[in-house]
């Protein structure tokens, strides 16, 4: 609850966009760990590798100052305001819970750091959630793979559904010979299905 | 047919955990939750787990350097663990920017082959445990940019006159419109090793394969506009060109000290003239060059903590062995 406050952390480098990976850089003998945001680790992959912190902090700097350059750039073109996109506040709660039931983090701490702290802060705050998804997805319907048993659970709901359009067509045309073999397919299935 | 201006391809799927919080570094004990529930789910299937904790920190900076955990992947000494495959074909981070996070890679361009090693493993894993998945949001991660898919499609290009060209921040524009993000890797002085990085921006709302088609189309359109600035380099100043190359060429068989920056500068020359069929040497023994000169590879294959100069010198050895060095007559 209270201690999610704090949890969101910037960049180390950049101090703009949230870190997302821990690096560690070395230093001699030494290693640095620094929390960078994608796009300033990505930048500094290459001094990275060379284990110099001078060099990665150098070129991520520079990085950073030119993406803050760019970014004051393209807000006076457009005549918006810096960072709106990114960070457009969330409104007080609409429509999502107080809190999360499963880890507790209140609608508070959330719109504060603005990140889902576990899998069910995503569909308790799922508003919100989609709100921030919104400012870079263009679509917010999942498409693509699904896990195993999901797939499986789907073909089967397909597969019921088939079967019981089947019986309904067979009812219609009074072939009651069909639609006793397709109640008992639909029983068998899902009997099966409760096992 | 390899198209000699992609280097590789990387693509990572990430998964959580639904009774877990994401960030598994407040608690020890979600993260051995984590790392025992995927250990065993993958039990059999040919992966040895390593504790980053446990792990050299040349060993750990090895995996960077091969990129066997990308690099837009956290992992932390604390808490974060790899399974690494004894096959090659895909390496599991565990307890970082995901649970789980599957990672494969592969050499020139080859985005759906790199997804197929992480699906194999992604089906394999969700016959064993349940990630947390929503019918609207798809695989549900503490990060924003995965949301969705969970995927991560990234290729890495050289283009070296590309970059240095005025054009270059109207194509990042639009790339971004398009829904890419391009990283230039460069250790200080700008765009230098000729490098980017191009990766997809958010992963909801397109199918995996749609991802992969989104970054290697983008992929193709700065591919398109690298080869016509070559030809025309090629057309205006001929000589010069193939001096730049060679010269390079010559450094990297013959250097007896060579700094990492040095090599990334000459390496960028020699795979441009690789490419283009003016130098003696294949585009993939260019390549095959990193991460063998990087410093944790370098100390690895030295068998030694080696630092300054004499990695250095180790570094331009490796790099002539590597490149066949050729006796001066
Ligand atoms: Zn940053
Ligand atoms: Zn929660």
């Amino acid at each position: 609850m209270s201690e999610h406050e704090n949890e969101q952390v910037l960049c180390e480098d950049c101090g703009q966009q949230s870190a997302v990976c821990t690096v560690a850089v070395m230093m001699g003998e030494k290693v640095m760990h620094r929390k960078l945001c994608q796009a300033c680790m990505a930048k500094a992959s290459m001094a990275i590798a060379a284990g110099n912190l001078g060099q990665v902090l150098g070129s991520i700097l520079s990085a950073a100052r030119n993406a803050a350059q760019s970014r004051a750039e393209e807000a006076a073109e457009e005549g918006k305001p810096q960072q709106a996109a990114q960070e457009q506040p969330l409104p007080a709660l609409d429509g999502d819970a107080e809190a999360c039931p499963q880890c507790g983090l209140t609608y508070e701490a959330f719109r504060k750091q603005r990140r889902p702290a576990c899998a069910a802060c995503c569909t308790a705050f799922r508003q919100s959630v989609k709100r921030v998804l919104s400012e870079s997805c263009a679509s917010l319907q999942h498409v693509g793979r699904r896990p195993v048993t999901e797939a499986v659970a789907q073909r089967k709901r397909a597969h019921l559904e088939r079967l019981q359009r089947q019986l309904e067509e067979a009812v219609a045309r009074e072939d009651y010979e069909k639609a006793a073999m397709l109640r008992d397919a639909l029983r068998n299935e899902e009997n099966r299905g409760n096992a | 047919m390899r198209d000699v201006l992609i280097v590789h391809s990387q693509v990572s799927l990430m998964r959580n955990y639904p009774d877990i919080p994401f960030d598994t570094r407040q608690n020890p004990e979600d993260a051995a939750r984590v790392i025992s529930r995927t250990r065993s789910a993958l039990q059999g299937r040919g992966f040895a787990l390593h504790l980053l904790r446990d792990m050299s920190q040349d060993r750990h900076m090895a995996l960077l350097e091969a990129g066997q955990i990308p690099l837009w992947v956290r992992n932390d000494r604390g808490t974060s663990a790899v399974m690494l495959p004894l096959d090659g074909s895909a390496c599991v981070t565990l307890c970082g920017t995901a649970h789980v996070a599957i990672a494969a890679k592969r050499p020139g361009s080859a985005l759906p082959e790199a997804a197929e090693a992480c699906f194999a493993i992604d089906d394999a894993l969700s016959r064993r445990v349940s990630f947390a998945f929503d019918e609207e949001l798809g695989y549900l991660q503490g990060q924003y940019g995965q949301m969705g898919t969970g995927m991560n499609a990234g290729m890495r290009v050289h283009l070296p006159l590309l970059l240095r060209s005025p054009q270059m921040e109207e194509i990042r524009k639009e790339a971004q419109r398009a829904g890419v993000q391009f990283f230039v890797p460069s250790a200080g002085k700008k765009n230098e090793f000729g490098i980017l990085d191009v990766m997809n921006a958010s992963a909801l709302g397109m199918t995996e394969s749609e991802i992969c088609q989104l970054v290697s189309n983008q992929v193709q359109k700065l591919c398109d506009m690298e080869r016509e600035l070559r030809q025309k380099a090629l057309r205006d100043a001929p000589l010069a060109l193939e001096d730049k190359v060679w010269r390079a060429y010559g450094l990297l068989q013959t250097a007896r000290v060579l700094g990492q920056e040095e090599f990334w500068r000459l390496w960028s020359d020699v795979r441009l003239g690789a490419a283009l069929e003016l130098l003696p040497v294949a585009v993939d023994k260019v390549d095959g060059l990193v991460p063998e000169a990087l410093v944790a590879h370098l100390r690895s294959y030295a068998e030694e903590a080696l630092t300054g100069e004499d990695l250095d010198a180790c570094r331009a050895a490796r790099v002539r062995e590597l490149l066949g060095e050729k006796p001066l007559l």
